[in-house]
């Protein structure tokens, strides 16, 4: 019990911390979610993108490692694996758009349009992706060359930067629109 | 022939993300009603990527742990008491979280945002004290379902768990917002 707790909880405060500074950028956008309605809409599909797509990352090197068919040296399998995030980072964040405009127009609510919607989606899971995807490699790496166990520390630390990053990457291309 | 490809995993995660998706954007709907709460009073804002996030963290690390066990074979059944020692840690751990770090967002709060009533504390943590409370069944639920099914925890399981989590988090957010009279 002592053990799992002080395993769990430092990274649970940690991730806390780092959740506050996507929840700080979030309300300094007050202005973009005001005059570009829709945004909202998108922002818990786009956070729970990230940990989904680079989560099942950071699960299937952990195993490819384990099962050795994945090593740092060999770029084959690598690429295999970034190349479906990628896919999967303009794939998604564009079905995001238009389903949160279709979502936004039948409940009676104004939206921006799909195609402003789109930028902003695909914009943002895109470059969250490639960058979490590094980070995600990275810390497979280390976690595995110092023997940690993923489950634990990778997952929820990954989650949450995704979460960091996303918001960020929002905050800018909101601006960029508005 | 390689291992892994990128087609294939793009088909085999589509299905699942794309319910993911769906789920997403009518909570997301359900922020879009209460928009003028948040607008009014943008701090609330903030509490979105804090629920979630950790509601999420809690539920996959409790998760992970949890199909390990299943199929390290220590943990088989429901009511084993070790699984209830930890489901109450997580909880514990949850409650902790959420009061530290809502504390911290209000005594910092005369910097950063407008001035606000203390009570603004008690939302983070009654909508994520809640959320936890919720999520340990479901996670267990869902975990002991897919190990019977033979179901990849990785793929399924913790999609699922985070996907219910993000929707219930903001049920319990608008909720909270309400109950406490923010």
């Amino acid at each position: 019990m002592k053990k799992v707790f002080f395993q769990s909880f430092p990274i649970l405060i940690l991730c806390g911390f780092l959740e506050m500074l996507a929840g700080f950028t979030l309300c300094n956008m007050e202005n973009f979610l005001r005059s570009l309605p829709g945004l909202i809409i998108m922002v818990p599909a786009m956070m729970n993108l990230r940990g989904a797509i680079n989560g099942a990352l950071v699960s299937r090197l952990g195993s490819g490692v384990h099962m050795g068919v994945i090593n740092f040296n060999e770029r084959g399998e690598m690429r295999e694996n970034l190349k479906a995030v990628l896919l999967l980072s303009v794939i998604l964040p564009a079905l995001i758009a238009a389903f949160a405009h279709i979502f936004c127009i039948a409940i009676g609510f104004e939206s921006i349009g799909i195609p402003k919607l789109i930028f902003i989606s695909v914009a943002v899971g895109l470059l969250s992706g490639a960058v979490l995807s590094l980070l995600s490699i990275l810390i497979t790496y280390l976690a595995f060359k110092r023997g940690i166990d993923p489950d634990n520390v990778t997952s929820p630390l990954l989650a949450t930067f995704g979460d960091v990053l996303t918001i960020s990457f929002l905050f800018l291309f909101a601006m960029v629109i508005a | 022939m390689s291992y892994y490809n990128a087609m294939k995993i793009v088909k085999e995660s589509l299905p699942v993300q794309i319910i993911a998706i769906l789920v997403c954007i009518i909570g997301g709907s359900f922020l879009n009603l209460h928009i003028e709460n948040f607008l009014a009073l943008p701090i609330l804002l903030s509490f979105i990527p804090l629920i979630n996030g950790i509601g999420g963290n809690i539920s996959s690390v409790f998760g992970a742990r949890l199909t390990s066990a299943l199929h390290i074979g220590s943990i088989s059944r429901a009511n084993d008491k070790e699984l209830k020692e930890n489901a109450v840690l997580f909880l514990v751990m949850g409650f902790l979280v959420f009061s530290i770090t809502a504390l911290f967002i209000y005594l910092t709060s005369s910097y950063t945002y407008e001035t606000v009533s203390w009570k603004i504390v008690l939302v983070p943590m009654f909508a994520g004290t809640a959320l936890v409370l919720f999520l340990i069944p479901v996670t267990l639920v869902v975990a002991f379902l897919s190990f019977k099914a033979g179901i990849d925890p990785d793929n399924v399981v913790m999609p699922a768990i985070t996907t219910i989590g993000d929707f219930a988090g903001i049920l319990l957010l608008l909720l909270g917002i309400k109950v406490i009279g923010i």
